[in-house]
């Protein structure tokens, strides 16, 4: 019992003597990332505050011994929480991640400004789903300097500033798409509902894409998840009069507060034949599913995700596109109209192209507190191609190009921030398998190969002030190619045999089996601006070097481009592509009206290498005369101007305007570059209303000059008719007339979560060609089209 | 850290050993070129001579001889399209097989001949006759003279009467052409 008193007794002092006792509790809050010190953070100890000074410094004198909740806050940043236990002084180092506001910030409005000195265009979330029964190529061509390359209509390709194919890396949730860009004919494996926005990079300077992308970079990005219990998604259907078809969307992510998070999506799209002004075209029609799931925890310190996505795409190519020799040519410009016009089908036959692509993902990171970040990707892509043709007899079940192409990439990526600076720098590896499957029984276009990558990268920001950003990047990448190929021995001993006699393997049949192990070492730097003087005026200026690797149809070709009725031949000793570029970018807000937005971006490329096809013969077969257009390096540059204008007449209505031209010329030959986008004026109103919520109108104009600078490349054909032989030359150059569209859309919410949007594209029907259409010869472009689309959000 | 590094390092190193080539096993099997139809063989007999029998090959658009043709005669012409195998041709039976999809044009110039479709030769659904069997009859040829080939593939329309019934040169519009061949006849 005395026992019992005493340690009482003793507990008692205890308490009572801790219970007078108090402590000082002080520290620091700053910023995780940069390690800048926050003023203005407020630190909470159970009921008591206190605010941190410009030093980022607190102190609480007399705290009692006991434990608290510790919570400090900062606008902008996550709350931080923590229990401590109050025995003893304490010095405590708080930080906070600074960033998260910003980014929801910029989804929630939609547009994604850069701080950095890359000259970027975004499609915004709204943009993207007014227009989102459109390809990945048409839907780009409404930045201004982006333009498409189009085969028919369903075959749609970006082009940047006169570039496209190989030059420009499309970024699909961060793997670069390895998907036979080589192809004028290969349209992008991209469903555009899977993404929320979309940056157009115009110009090299994405470094950390890769060394290829000399022209640009499309990043495609699907939304940033909230980090709260929620299920969030929509589904989307759309009716398409034009092809008569639709488009069905449905897309669903479910997050929780300890941020898990899975997602998933898919869409299904088709069209039957494509209507022109009076008439459908036979074999136009299209059909495309999509599929894409991921799930991870993107947490603050770590986080890792697994996705993936799939698509399937067919397309029916006009079989009045499919000619045999260059006087089938003369025959279309006689005839004056298409040849298979008409009998609407849904049906897609030979000639057409079916591809399937897969990307599946692992990306992970992991923040260390005075290490930085570091970052790891590993993607594996599948792509399938399949063209078919019309060919004879039991072959016309067969494709006539099957081409199986697995890419394997993997990347550590390291980011360190500090309050002037910042420093990126990274490994990557890869590797390609292309298979031509020799199943098909006609000759590869691109031979069998495996290619080897490797590459380092390093790029550093430094903020001379809050006015003046700049930053220096320098890239290295190793690429290798080890190919099979077989070359007529005619062919490989005229060409080849003197110079490589390395890559001879053997000879059967008077074909020669070659294995061409091709070795590149690229380098690539950019040096870049960004002064901001205030608030209303903003300067860019990138410069930039990349070397990009020769495609394997650069180097590899050898035969006849059926739709195009032309023979292409690669070239070995093609070397190492090298571009050099430079653009400024000038942003100025002024007070007109309700507000006045302006951005002018003149730009510049120049290379010694610019690898270029060029009409070097002709070659004669039983099917006719053929040209042949070879590869090669030329001397060559482009240089134009976008601009943009934004101008708010009132609070609701505005009127936007942009301006492209560019001038492409192939300085070794004194000509003009081929297929250089001519220039275009876009104008569009719009006029909104709160009630109904989100209604809108606009109404857009597109006006497209005249391309009067091209090469020459028309045929001297020998024909014979009515009992005379003929000499005539086949213009397949002049590009074709100016024109001008007009295009209109309404929409509004009808209930709280449904949208109803209405669209009218080429409200007249005018009948026009583009001259980046390839088919222009044979087809002129859609006619009217309307496309009504209903939208549920969840 | 260390763990992630090590897994990175596997990964890595996974990659590149199931991507290494592993010789012999790999070599591509070469392809024929079952599209083009490599050789054309022209044979003509002298329906009032059985004896004057002339062949003509054609192979990349290049004929190996030029047609004696005498004025007032007709010769029987027929066509055999030929696709290469390793270093041999074999005559091609999917233009009889796949008729409705296939047609012959012949163009003459600074000649007068004129262009029979067979009796025996092979006719279309359409009731058009394809062309692999004709007779040729030489009102008049020159030095100059020439007989243009065509083997249109899935033409949308065909006209074996053109320019008339009795001159049936042949017409087309669209498909492609398969074989379009310049042989002198002199």
């Amino acid at each position: 019992m005395k026992l019992i008193y005493s340690v009482l007794l003793i507990l008692c002092g205890f308490a009572i003597t801790n219970a007078q006792k108090t402590y000082t509790v002080a520290g620091t809050v700053q910023d995780f990332h940069d390690k800048t010190m926050l003023e203005n953070a407020v630190v909470k100890i159970g009921d008591f505050i206190a605010n941190t000074n410009k030093k980022g410094e607190f102190s609480f004198k007399n705290i009692p011994a006991g434990n608290y909740q510790l919570i400090a806050k900062h606008a902008l940043c996550d709350d931080y929480t923590e229990n401590v236990g109050v025995n003893r002084d304490l010095h405590l180092a708080i930080t906070l991640e600074h960033h998260t506001g910003d980014i929801e910030t910029v989804t929630i409005h939609g547009s994604h400004k850069t701080k950095g000195s890359v000259i970027m265009r975004t499609l915004d979330k709204t943009e993207i789903e007014r227009n989102s029964t459109e390809n990945l190529g048409n839907l780009l061509s409404k930045i201004s300097g982006v333009t498409a390359l189009k085969t028919g209509n369903n075959i749609s390709k970006p082009v940047i500033h006169g570039l496209y194919g190989s030059r420009i890396a499309i970024v699909n949730n961060g793997v670069k798409m390895a998907e036979q860009e080589w192809g004028v004919e290969h349209a992008p494996n991209v469903d555009v509902n899977d993404f929320e926005h979309i940056d157009v990079v115009k110009g090299a300077s994405a470094l950390k894409y890769g060394s290829d992308a000399v022209g640009g970079a499309v990043v495609l990005e699907p939304a940033v998840l909230p980090k709260r219990d929620t299920i969030m998604g929509n589904i989307k259907l759309s009716g398409i009069s034009n092809g008569r078809g639709g488009e069905i969307s449905a897309n669903a992510a479910k997050t929780w507060t300890n941020q898990w998070f899975v997602k998933t999506g898919g869409s299904y799209k088709k069209l039957g034949d494509l209507y022109i002004p009076h008439h459908t075209l036979q074999n136009t029609g299209a059909e495309i599913n999509s599929f894409n799931f991921s799930f991870g925890n993107h947490g603050f310190m770590q986080g890792f995700d697994v996705s993936y996505s799939g698509i399937n795409q067919e397309f029916g190519i006009f079989k009045g596109a499919h000619l045999g020799n260059n006087v089938d040519f003369r025959n279309v410009f006689k005839f004056g109209q298409p040849y298979y016009l008409d009998n609407f089908s849904y049906d897609i036959v030979n000639p057409k192209q079916e591809v399937e692509h897969h990307i599946a993902k692992l990306s992970a990171y992991k923040r260390f507190e005075n290490f930085g970040k570091l970052s790891f990707q590993y993607s594996f892509q599948l792509n399938r191609r399949k063209e078919f043709d019309i060919r004879r007899g039991e072959l016309n079940e067969l494709p006539s190009m099957d081409l199986r192409l697995i890419t394997h990439s993997a990347s550590l990526t390291h980011l360190l921030e500090r309050g002037n600076w910042s420093l990126e720098s990274g490994l990557s590896a890869g590797f390609q398998d292309n298979y031509p499957n020799p199943a098909t029984k006609a000759r590869r276009l691109i031979p069998d190969y495996y290619k080897y990558d490797a590459g380092a990268f390093s790029v550093f920001k430094y903020k001379f002030s809050s006015t003046l950003n700049a930053e220096a990047g320098a890239r290295y990448d190793f690429s290798r190619y080890d190919a099979y190929k077989y070359y007529d021995a005619k062919d490989w001993n005229e060409k080849f045999a003197s110079r490589y006699p390395q890559f001879f393997v053997q000879e059967v049949d008077s074909r020669i089996l070659t294995r061409p192990i091709l070795d590149y070492h690229n380098f690539s730097a950019n040096l870049g601006f960004n002064y901001k003087p205030d608030n209303n005026f903003e300067f860019k200026l990138n410069f930039a070097r990349a070397d990009r690797t020769p495609n394997p149809a650069e180097l590899f070709s050898d035969g006849l481009h059926h739709s195009a009725a032309i023979i292409e031949e690669g070239d070995l000793s093609i070397q190492k592509e090298t571009v050099y570029n430079a653009n400024l970018s000038m942003i100025g807000k002024f007070n007109v009206l309700k507000g006045l937005h302006v951005e002018v971006n003149p730009y510049y490329m120049i290379s010694d290498s610019f690898i270029n096809q060029v009409p070097t013969g002709i070659e004669s077969s039983n099917r006719g005369v053929f040209p042949v257009w070879s590869y090669q390096q030329i001397k060559a540059r482009i240089f134009g101007i976008d601009a943009d204008a934004e101008l708010n007449i009132l609070d609701n209505l505005k009127w936007n305007t942009s301006f492209s031209a560019l001038k492409g010329d192939d300085l070794t030959h004194d000509e003009p570059l081929i297929l250089m986008m001519p220039a275009n004026l876009r104008n569009a109103v719009e006029f909104k209303l709160n009630i109904p919520k989100n209604f809108y109108v606009r109404l857009e104009n597109e006006s497209v000059f005249r391309q009067k600078r091209f090469p020459i490349r028309n045929q001297n054909l020998d024909f014979i008719e009515d009992g005379t032989t003929f000499n005539e030359e086949l213009d397949l150059s002049t590009p074709p007339s100016a024109y001008t569209l007009f295009n209109a859309s309404v929409g509004a919410d009808l209930f709280k979560n449904l949208n109803l949007n209405f669209r009218i594209n080429n409200i007249f029907n005018t009948e026009y060609r583009e001259y980046l259409n390839r088919l222009r010869y044979f087809m002129p472009e859609s006619g009217r089209n309307f496309i009504v689309t209903l939208k549920y959000n969840f | 850290m260390k763990k992630l590094f090590n897994i990175t390092l596997l990964l890595l190193a996974t990659v590149f050993i199931l991507s290494c080539r592993n010789g012999d096993d790999d070599i591509p099997e070469d392809i024929h070129e079952h599209d083009e139809i490599g050789k054309v063989v022209l044979t003509l007999t002298n329906k009032a001579d059985a004896a004057d029998i002339q062949t003509v090959n054609v192979i990349g658009g290049v004929a190996d001889a030029h047609l004696h043709l005498h004025q007032g005669d007709t010769y029987t012409a027929v066509l055999d399209f030929q696709i290469k195998h390793d270093d041999h041709y074999h005559s091609s039976d999917e233009i009889v097989e796949e008729k409705d999809h296939h047609f012959i044009t012949f163009a003459p110039a600074n000649a007068d001949i004129v262009v029979l479709r067979a009796a025996n030769d092979i006719v279309r659904t359409d009731g058009n006759k394809i062309g692999l069997k004709t007779e040729w009859t030489i009102n008049s040829t020159q030095s100059t003279g020439k007989m243009n080939i065509k083997l249109i593939h899935a033409p949308t329309s065909v006209n074996q009467n053109y320019p008339s019934a009795t001159n049936q040169l042949g017409q087309t519009q669209g498909g492609e052409s398969d074989v379009d061949i310049t042989v002198d006849t002199h």
